[in-house]
C-alpha cells in the first residue's frame, strides 16, 4: 500500500498547474520533432536540454520525457500522409499508413495509432510501476546468447517484409547487413569498409541513411511523377469504425507486449520493436495479402510497439541505471546534472521526484491522444498541399534534421547518397525495408554473438545454454518457415477449388 | 616627451605581446563573439554535461561572452579531435581532451588520425575518475588478488567485460595482465551500459570500467569494487583499496580538460587555466563535479601538457607490448 500512497502522491505534484503545463510544453514540442522528418526525440530534446539546467529537476525531467514519448505520436502523422519517415522507428508503418492515406482513410491510420500508442505508452507506465523490479530482472536473464537469439528472431520477421519477389528481398537484406557492417570491428577494433572515411569509423548512422532512403527517394519520385492532390471528397471517415477497432484490437495488445519486453532489454530499439511487430502481425493475420495496401493490423501494431518501447525503456533507466538508447542517455544526463542518480536506489532516495514523474507519463500519453485526435483533420489537410509547395519542405527539414544528429555535415552527403540510391532501387522495384531492418538487427547481432563465443571461448552451443535462447530460435525457425507452409496450404486449397470448378 | 609616449606604447605592446598576465582578463574573449566549446559525446552524454558545466561558468566568469556547445560525436571521439585540430587558431574554438582515450586515438595507426600531441596546446584539467574493476556483489572474488590468481590458474578464461577494443578499459586490462603475468579474457560491449547489464546478469565474471560507472550499484550494493587505479583510494569508495597495495602498480582513469588547437596565442591558453582553476575551486561547481559521479583535478597548463605526454608514454609502452 505504501506503492499506492506514493503513487497517489505523485499524482498530486504532477498536477499541479506548474507540472502540467512542462508535460504539455514537452508532449507539443515531442509532437512537432516527430512530424519534421529527420528531427528526432533526441533531436529535440538536445535543443531544449540547456533550458533544464536552469530549472527545478522534475519539471526538467517531465518536460524532456514528454518530447521524448511524444515524437513517436508525431512521427506517425508524417509517415502516413506523406510516406516520410517523421521517425526512424515508423518506417515499418510506411507502406500500410500511407496506402490508407491514399484510399482516404489518413484520419483513420492516425486516430488507430494515437489510440494504439496511448494505449501501449500508458501500459508501459504501468508495468514500469507495478512490476519495474521484477522487470529489470527478467531484462538480466537476456545475456549474449539470448540476445543472439532475439536478434535472430528479428531478423526472420524479413520474411514478411519481402514484398513481391524474395530474392530481391534477400538482396537488400544483404546490402543493409553490409552496411551494418561499416565500421570498427567490436572485437579487432580494426576498421571495416570505412574506404578512408573517419567519420564512418563509429559506423553509419541510422537516421541519414533511414531519412535518404525512405525520404529523400519519396520526394524525387513525386518530383517525377507527382502524386495526384486529394480533395475533401477523397478523404473518408476521419475516425475509426467499430470493424476498424475490432480489426486492429489484437496487434494493439501484441504490440504492447512486444514493445514492453524489448523496451526492457538495454540496446534494442523503437525501430526494432516496430519491425518485429509488423513482422508479427503479418504472420498472425487472417489475410496476409492485404498487408501493403492499407491494412489497418499494419499501422495500429508497429505504432504501438515504438510508443510501449520508449515508455518500457525507462525500466532499465530507473531501476539499473543503464539507458538503452541515445535519447534515454539525455534523459539519464538530466538526471545526473540534477544530481540523481538513476539505479536501484532511485526509488528509496528520491520518491518525492521520481513518482512524479511517472506519474506525468500518463498524463502526457493522454494529453498526447486528446491533443492529437481533434488535431487530425487538421493534418488530414497536408493531403490536399500539392507536391511542389510540401517537397522542398520535405527536402528542407530532412537535410536541417539529418545535420543536426551529430551536427556534421558529412551525414548530410551520406543522406543525399542514399536518397538517389533509394530512389534507383525502388525504380527497379527492390523493396527497401530489408535494408533498414538488417541495417539496424545485424550490428546488434554481429555484438551479441561474438560476445557469446568469446565468453565461451569458441564453443557455439553457448548459443543454445538457456531455455530462453532456445525458444527464441525456435520461434525464429518458425516465422521465417511461416510463409512457405501458407504457400503450401494456399496451393493445396487453390487446386481444390479448381477441382470443384472443372 | 614624444620618446617617452613611444616608450609606454612599446612597453604596452610588449606587455601585451608577452605573457600578457595583466591585460588578458579583458582581453579574452571579446563580449559578443563567440566561444565554441567542443566535445565528442552525444549529447547529454558525461563529456557534454562536463562541457556544458564549464561553459556556464565561464560565461558568469566573463559577462558578456558568449559560450556555446557543440557536441560532435562520432568515430569514439575522434572527430570532435579532429574538429579541434582543425579549427581557427584565434582562441575562440577549444575543446575537451580527454585521456587517455584521446592518446590512443593518434598512436593507433589503423585510425588514421589527422592529428597528434603537437596539434594541440593543453590548457587545464578539470576532472579525473579513476578507473575501478568490479565484481558482483556474489562473486567468490573477495580481493583483486583472488581475481589475478584466478586468472594465473586459468589463463584467458576469466571474463572481463570492457568497452571496444582498445579503449580505456581494454588497455587498463592489458596493462593489469602485463604487470601481473596473466591472462584474462576481455569481453567487447559497445558501451560500459551494456556491459554492466552482462556483469549483474553474471555472463561476465568483472567489469573494467571507472569509479564513477559503478556508484550507483555499489550504492545498492549489488556490485563490489576490487581495487581503484588511483595512487589513492577514492573519496566515493574510501574502503577500496588502490590496485598498487594489491600488488599491481597500474595507475589510470578518466581524466577531462580542456584544449586548444596548437598556434593559440599562450596568454590565451593561460587565461582559460586560469579560469578553470577558478572553477574547479568554487564550491557550487563542487557539487556539480560530485554529481557528474568525478572528483575535481585541477592541473593547470604546464601539468596537463606533462601529463598528455605522460599518459602517451604509458599508452605506447602498453600497446608495444601486445603481442601481434
Amino acid at each position: 500500500m505504501e506503492l499506492f500512497g506514493d503513487f497517489i502522491a505523485g499524482f498530486g505534484i504532477a498536477l499541479t498547474p506548474e507540472h502540467l503545463f512542462y508535460a504539455l510544453v514537452g508532449c507539443l514540442i515531442g509532437t512537432l520533432v516527430g512530424v519534421l522528418p529527420g528531427i528526432g526525440s533526441a533531436g529535440g530534446m538536445v535543443i531544449l536540454l540547456p533550458l533544464t539546467f536552469q530549472m527545478e529537476p522534475t519539471g526538467a525531467i517531465i518536460m524532456l520525457a514528454a518530447i521524448f514519448y511524444g515524437s513517436y505520436y508525431g512521427g506517425t502523422i508524417t509517415t502516413i500522409l506523406m510516406n516520410v519517415p517523421g521517425e526512424v522507428a515508423s518506417v515499418a508503418t510506411m507502406q500500410d499508413g500511407h496506402a490508407m492515406a491514399r484510399q482516404g482513410r489518413a484520419g483513420v491510420a492516425l486516430s488507430i495509432a494515437a489510440i494504439g500508442s496511448f494505449i501501449g505508452g500508458t501500459l508501459a507506465t504501468l508495468a514500469l510501476v507495478l512490476m519495474a523490479p521484477a522487470l529489470s530482472e527478467m531484462a538480466l536473464a537476456f545475456g549474449p546468447p539470448e540476445f543472439f537469439a532475439l536478434m535472430v528472431l528479428g531478423l526472420a520477421t524479413l520474411a514478411f517484409l519481402a514484398g513481391s519477389s524474395m530474392p530481391r528481398a534477400l538482396a537488400m537484406a544483404v546490402f543493409g547487413l553490409i552496411l551494418g557492417s561499416i565500421g570498427t570491428d567490436p572485437t579487432m577494433g580494426s576498421p571495416r569498409l570505412t574506404m578512408g572515411f573517419v567519420p564512418l569509423l563509429g559506423g553509419l548512422d541510422f537516421v541519414p541513411v533511414v531519412m535518404g532512403l525512405f525520404g529523400l527517394s519519396e520526394v524525387l519520385i513525386n518530383a517525377e511523377n507527382p502524386t495526384p492532390v486529394l480533395t475533401k471528397k477523397d478523404i473518408k471517415g476521419l475516425y475509426p469504425s467499430v470493424r476498424d477497432f475490432r480489426q486492429s484490437a489484437g496487434s494493439i495488445v501484441r504490440g504492447t507486449g512486444l514493445g514492453i519486453l524489448l523496451g526492457l532489454i538495454p540496446g534494442t530499439s523503437q525501430a526494432l520493436a516496430s519491425f518485429v511487430s509488423y513482422g508479427v502481425e503479418k504472420a498472425v493475420a487472417k489475410r496476409p495479402e492485404e498487408f501493403g495496401n492499407g491494412a489497418i493490423q499494419g499501422v495500429a501494431g508497429p505504432e504501438t510497439a515504438n510508443n510501449a518501447h520508449a515508455n518500457a525503456a525507462l525500466i532499465p533507466l530507473f531501476t539499473l541505471g543503464i539507458p538503452g538508447s541515445p535519447s534515454v542517455a539525455i534523459l539519464l544526463g538530466a538526471f545526473i546534472i540534477n544530481g540523481l542518480a538513476p539505479g536501484p536506489l532511485l526509488f528509496e532516495q528520491h520518491p518525492e521526484i521520481v513518482w512524479p514523474i511517472i506519474c506525468s507519463m500518463i498524463v502526457g500519453n493522454l494529453m498526447l491522444l486528446i491533443l492529437n485526435v481533434p488535431l487530425i483533420g487538421m493534418w488530414v489537410k497536408i493531403l490536399q498541399v500539392p507536391t511542389s509547395i510540401l517537397s522542398p519542405v520535405i527536402v528542407l527539414f530532412i537535410c536541417l534534421g539529418t545535420y543536426l544528429v551529430n551536427n556534421s555535415v558529412f551525414d548530410v552527403w551520406v543522406m543525399i547518397l542514399f536518397g538517389l540510391l533509394g530512389y534507383t532501387l525502388r525504380k527497379l522495384d527492390f523493396p527497401l525495408s530489408p535494408i533498414a531492418l538488417t541495417l539496424i538487427v545485424g550490428p546488434l547481432m554481429e555484438n551479441a554473438v561474438r560476445q557469446a563465443l568469446s565468453i565461451s571461448r569458441g564453443d557455439v552451443s553457448i548459443l543454445f545454454r538457456s531455455w530462453l535462447a532456445c525458444g527464441l530460435l525456435a520461434m525464429a525457425v518458425f516465422v521465417l518457415t511461416l510463409p512457405l507452409w501458407r504457400l503450401r496450404a494456399i496451393q493445396t486449397r487453390g487446386a481444390l477449388g479448381r477441382d470443384v470448378e472443372d | 616627451m614624444i620618446n617617452l609616449k613611444c616608450l609606454t606604447i612599446a612597453t604596452a605592446v610588449a606587455l601585451a605581446g608577452f605573457a600578457g598576465n595583466a591585460f588578458a582578463q579583458t582581453a579574452w574573449p571579446e563580449p559578443g563573439k563567440v566561444v565554441t566549446v567542443y566535445n565528442g559525446g552525444s549529447p547529454g552524454s558525461g563529456q557534454d554535461l562536463t562541457a556544458r558545466l564549464v561553459a556556464e561558468a565561464l560565461q558568469k566568469i566573463h559577462p558578456g561572452s558568449n559560450f556555446q556547445v557543440v557536441a560532435k560525436p562520432g568515430a569514439g571521439t575522434q572527430l570532435a579531435y579532429q574538429t579541434i585540430a582543425d579549427s581557427p587558431k584565434d582562441g575562440y574554438s577549444f575543446g575537451i581532451m580527454s585521456l587517455p582515450t584521446f592518446a590512443t586515438l593518434y598512436l593507433d595507426p589503423s585510425r588514421q588520425a589527422g592529428f597528434n600531441r603537437d596539434s594541440f596546446a593543453p590548457a587545464a584539467n578539470f576532472i579525473f575518475d579513476p578507473g575501478a574493476i568490479a565484481v558482483p556483489a556474489e562473486s567468490p572474488y573477495k580481493t583483486l588478488k583472488d581475481l589475478l590468481d584466478a586468472a594465473k590458474a586459468k589463463p584467458g578464461e576469466v571474463t572481463v567485460a570492457v568497452v571496444g577494443p582498445k579503449s580505456r578499459e581494454h588497455l587498463d586490462v592489458t596493462a593489469m595482465e602485463q604487470a601481473a603475468g596473466v591472462k584474462f579474457n576481455p569481453i567487447f560491449h559497445n558501451d560500459s551500459g551494456t556491459g554492466l547489464n552482462n556483469l549483474l546478469g553474471g555472463n561476465v565474471e568483472a567489469q573494467q570500467g571507472s569509479v564513477g560507472d559503478f556508484l550507483a550499484q555499489i550504492a545498492a550494493g549489488r556490485i563490489r569494487l576490487l581495487a581503484v587505479f588511483a595512487k589513492a583510494p577514492s573519496a566515493f569508495a574510501p574502503d577500496v583499496p588502490t590496485a598498487e597495495a594489491s600488488g599491481v602498480p597500474v595507475f589510470s582513469g578518466v581524466t577531462r580538460g580542456f584544449t586548444f588547437p596548437a598556434g593559440v596565442d599562450p596568454a590565451i591558453v593561460k587565461q582559460l587555466s586560469d579560469d578553470i582553476g577558478a572553477i574547479v575551486n568554487s564550491p557550487e561547481q563542487q557539487e556539480n563535479i560530485k554529481n557528474l559521479g568525478f572528483e575535481a583535478n585541477y592541473m593547470d597548463m604546464e601539468q596537463f601538457t606533462a601529463y598528455a605526454k605522460s599518459e602517451e608514454d604509458r599508452i605506447k609502452d602498453i600497446l608495444s607490448k601486445i603481442p601481434n
